[in-house]
């Protein structure tokens, strides 16, 4: 005798794609459930919130999640009685609506159910709500078992009888779903007779195991009206056929028997089922026929792509973008019309791959934002403050990957207002002010960034009060000079804290570095703005993308350099003796305006020949429009942004590098920070101290030694030339 | 998820038996689809299909059960189904309009 143990296999890859989609149905519904107010049951939003529970509870049952489709299932039941009129939504279904989220939360994220008690004790909380307010006998009497709860019907005009015809399609089953559940449903809507049709089983050679060959013709007497018999289909409706017409007296009744077994016209074939032929017809109410799968395909407007595959994509774009400039380098070499037809059509093409495969990874920052609805609605609740959160800009789009991390800094930005930053309603009723506290997430490009601004009304940042705190924490000398956006830039050094008394939201200075450090790993910057008594905005510029980016490519002597292209305006030609006259002032004039220009050459310590013309390329900054001036510019480049490492991470005025066409490296710049640095006009001599990726060997370091310029710019200069 | 199912099969001189329990569930179908086609094959003269142990079908073990009951009848097999001792098993299916396939008597000659 053999033995054939197998194991029944889980389907991960069903669950994974179940995890997915489930985690952001709860974030819709809680944004959903956070943007009710008590007592408004605005229905499209009331039935959304059924729907996206329905959804949570079928699919989970269907993806083996059965503790989270039975808990969800009184959910489901009490918003089915908000929708029906028959439950008032008071802020008690929404509060417990919200802790319900977060236990569904946890049973799809983990395979251990955790224990039972609390959630019991939750769902006793639904259906005492439930009980109390419907009207509804059905309604009223609570099952005394998850299993057992039926849920509760919209009374129409009495029970009805439907003939539904149901043709899962083909690959039902190989995605996840079981049409025998769904009629299972069916079949707890109210009495139900059902008839399966076998005629399309192949023979047992040519039968493919994981596919579904039956149909299903089923009479159901119910209450529910059509919706809530199609909601039954809603995850497979696009796939199968699917047949829903009220049974009136000339349409023959389904028979009695359970499955039909018509007289065989061979004795031999009596003991099969001779399968019955089903036409299916246009839904006359929906005036649409049936969805077959070949409909799904043509509708499907979005598919999930795991984000490694896109990180994959996005890094072989980057390096057929670096190949390409190669091609066009050596084109440019020879001239030969033909090779540079060529190049010029693998250049247009790269660029159109490069603008789509950056495209499919910029997501609106939407989903990041509402996320902080349920974070400022919890803590406002525990910290006895109204607060009114408005978010602007929600479609801005940034990388994925950049959106991924910007989760933390923006959460400790929020609880940092929000403990911090804005008053109780007493101190706020005390000063004048609304009671409502307001607190304003921002999101709007500029250029090549995005900006992100947290701001709130409250009671601003005391900067006396931080200046003497990073003197008592050894931070700054009690002498030290610095401007108020400096001082305000104290309070993202790691340690520092003005909160007198420690809670568990802040206190402890721990979070406010986190912000710095995760927004300057994005290549990012922060900008805080703050009154007394008015309150405190702060700014994140976070660049669009962290993969690549449109250039300009310029060259000081022999080391190149990349300019953002988003925020490069004009160029302009200075010659030798407009730079010489200026006496040692950085201005030139444009068409009457004079803008300020920083000269590559000197800030970077660059010694090179000079040319008799320099170019002057305007750029646009936060600061306003500056000159850059260059010896040459040499045209526009797709850009590879790679990183600098760990020794170039304190170098702000660079963004990357990237490799050119002909092998060598260019740096790319970062206007923004450049303009704030000479502002600044500070640089520790120890700051940088690294190795330029196009001087070879020759080690160099940021100082502001002026030796070469006579100004008092910072600049990059061979290390040889500086004290040790 | 899923509890482990156990899928036995046994065949001496053409007689065949396929045994398996608990959850039967799509995962399994591909194999119980190969078992079944090679103990329907010659010279297979009798298959006894043993659900006794079983406690949840799923429809697509369903399907294989019906095309081998059809199978067998072509073949002239003898194939007999061992139903589960869990009535909440038939009931489950009865109430969706699914059911197990009926006893298949063969007309085939004995072997000599």
């Amino acid at each position: 005798m053999s033995t054939t143990p197998c194991e029944a296999q889980t389907g991960d890859q069903f669950r994974v794609a179940f995890r997915e989609e489930a985690l952001d149905l709860l974030r819709q519904l809680e944004s959903l459930l956070l943007s009710l107010g008590e007592g408004e049951a605005d229905p499209e939003q009331v039935s959304s919130i059924f729907r996206m529970l329905h959804t949570v509870k079928g699919s989970g049952a269907m993806f083996g999640f059965t503790i989270l489709s039975a808990f969800t299932h009184d959910l489901e039941n009490a918003f089915d009685a908000v929708r029906g009129g028959r439950l008032v939504l008071s802020r008690d279904l929404i509060e417990i609506t919200l802790e319900a989220s977060d236990v569904m939360r946890d049973l799809v994220l983990n395979d251990d159910a955790g224990e039972q008690e609390p959630r019991m004790a939750l769902v006793g909380r639904v259906r005492k709500l439930v009980a109390a307010t419907t009207t509804s006998p059905q309604s009223s009497s609570p099952s005394s078992t998850l299993d057992e709860a039926r849920p509760a019907m919209t009374a129409t005009s009495g029970p009805r009888r439907w003939r539904i015809e149901f043709a899962p399609g083909l690959d039902t089953m190989r995605y996840g779903a079981d049409p025998a559940l769904l009629v299972r449903e069916l079949g707890r809507m109210g009495s139900l007779r059902a008839v399966v049709d076998l005629d399309a089983l192949p023979s047992l050679a040519e039968i493919d195991p994981e596919r579904c060959y039956m149909r299903w013709k089923i009479s159901l007497h119910t209450d529910a009206d059509l919706l809530q018999i199609r909601e039954v289909f809603l995850f497979v409706e696009d796939t199968c056929e699917l047949s829903i017409e009220p049974e009136t007296e000339d349409v023959q009744p389904a028979p009695s028997a359970a499955v039909a077994q018509p007289a065989p016209e061979n004795p031999a074939d009596a003991t099969v089922i001779a399968p019955q032929v089903t036409e299916t017809t246009q839904d006359p109410r929906s005036g649409r026929g049936p969805r077959r799968p070949q409909d799904m395909v043509e509708n499907a407007t979005a598919i999930r792509v795991a984000t490694g595959k896109l990180d994959q994509l996005v890094n072989l774009v980057g390096e057929l973008v670096t190949v390409q400039a190669r091609l066009s380098e050596i084109a440019s070499r020879y001239d030969d019309g033909d090779i540079s037809a060529v190049a010029e059509e693998i250049e247009r093409l790269s660029a159109a791959l490069r603008e789509s495969s950056m495209s499919a990874r910029m997501m609106p920052i939407r989903d990041t934002f509402e996320r902080f609805r349920r974070l400022v609605y919890d803590l406002a609740r525990d910290l006895g403050k109204n607060v009114r959160l408005s978010m602007e800009g929600c479609e801005t789009e940034l990388d994925k990957t950049v959106l991924d991390q910007l989760g933390d800094p923006l959460m400790h930005l929020i609880r940092n207002s929000m403990d911090h930053g804005l008053e109780t309603t007493d101190q706020r009723a005390a000063t004048g002010k609304p009671v409502e506290c307001s607190l304003r997430l921002h999101a709007r490009y500029s250029g090549a960034n995005v900006l992100i601004t947290v701001s709130d009304d409250g009671r601003g940042i005391d900067s006396a009060r931080v200046r003497q705190r990073a003197v008592e924490k050894g931070i700054i000398a009690a002498d030290a000079a610095l401007t108020e956006a400096e001082v305000f830039g104290l309070i993202f050094e790691p340690g520092f804290s003005t909160a007198s008394e420690v809670t568990d939201l802040s206190g402890r200075g721990v979070g406010m570095d986190v912000v710095r450090r995760n927004i300057e790993h994005l290549r990012g910057s922060i900008e805080v703005v703050s009154h007394a008594g008015k309150g405190t905005s702060i700014t994140l510029r976070i660049p669009l993308t962290l993969a690549i980016i449109d250039g300009l490519l310029v060259s000081v002597g022999e080391q190149y350099f990349v300019l953002p292209l988003a925020q490069a305006l004009e160029c302009i030609e200075i010659s030798r003796s407009e730079i010489d006259n200026a006496e040692g002032k950085h201005l030139i004039k444009v068409r009457g305006e004079v803008v300020a220009y920083i000269r590559l050459r000197d800030y970077f310590g660059i010694e090179a020949d000079l040319p008799e013309f320099e170019q002057v390329m305007l750029v646009t900054t936060d600061a306003g429009r500056y000159g850059l001036v260059v010896d040459r510019v040499l045209g526009d480049c797709q850009t590879m942004v790679k990183s600098l490492g760990r020794l170039y991470r304190n170098v702000n005025e660079l963004s990357g590098a990237t490799v050119l066409g002909n092998g060598g490296v260019a740096l790319i710049l970062d206007p923004h920070r450049l303009v704030q640095e000479c502002i600044r006009g500070v640089m520790p001599a120890t700051r940088l101290l690294a190795r330029s990726p196009v001087m070879g060997d020759t080690p160099v370091r940021a100082s502001t030694d002026n030796r070469n310029s006579g100004s008092n710019s910072p600049k990059i200069v061979p290390i040889s030339q500086t004290a040790a | 998820m899923g509890t482990v199912m156990s899928l036995e099969s046994r065949c001496e001189a053409g007689v065949s038996q396929v045994r398996f329990s608990n959850q039967a569930d799509l995962s399994d179908a591909a194999e119980l689809k190969a078992m079944l086609l090679e103990l329907l094959s010659p010279p297979a003269t009798a298959l006894t299909i043993d659900l006794s142990e079983v406690s949840e079908l799923h429809v697509s073990i369903l399907q294989l059960l019906w095309a081998a009951a059809h199978e067998a009848q072509v073949r002239k097999v003898t194939c007999q189904i061992l139903q589960p001792e869990d009535h909440g098993v038939l009931d489950g299916l009865v109430d969706i309009g699914l059911s197990l396939p009926s006893n298949v008597e063969s007309t085939q000659e004995p072997a000599a």
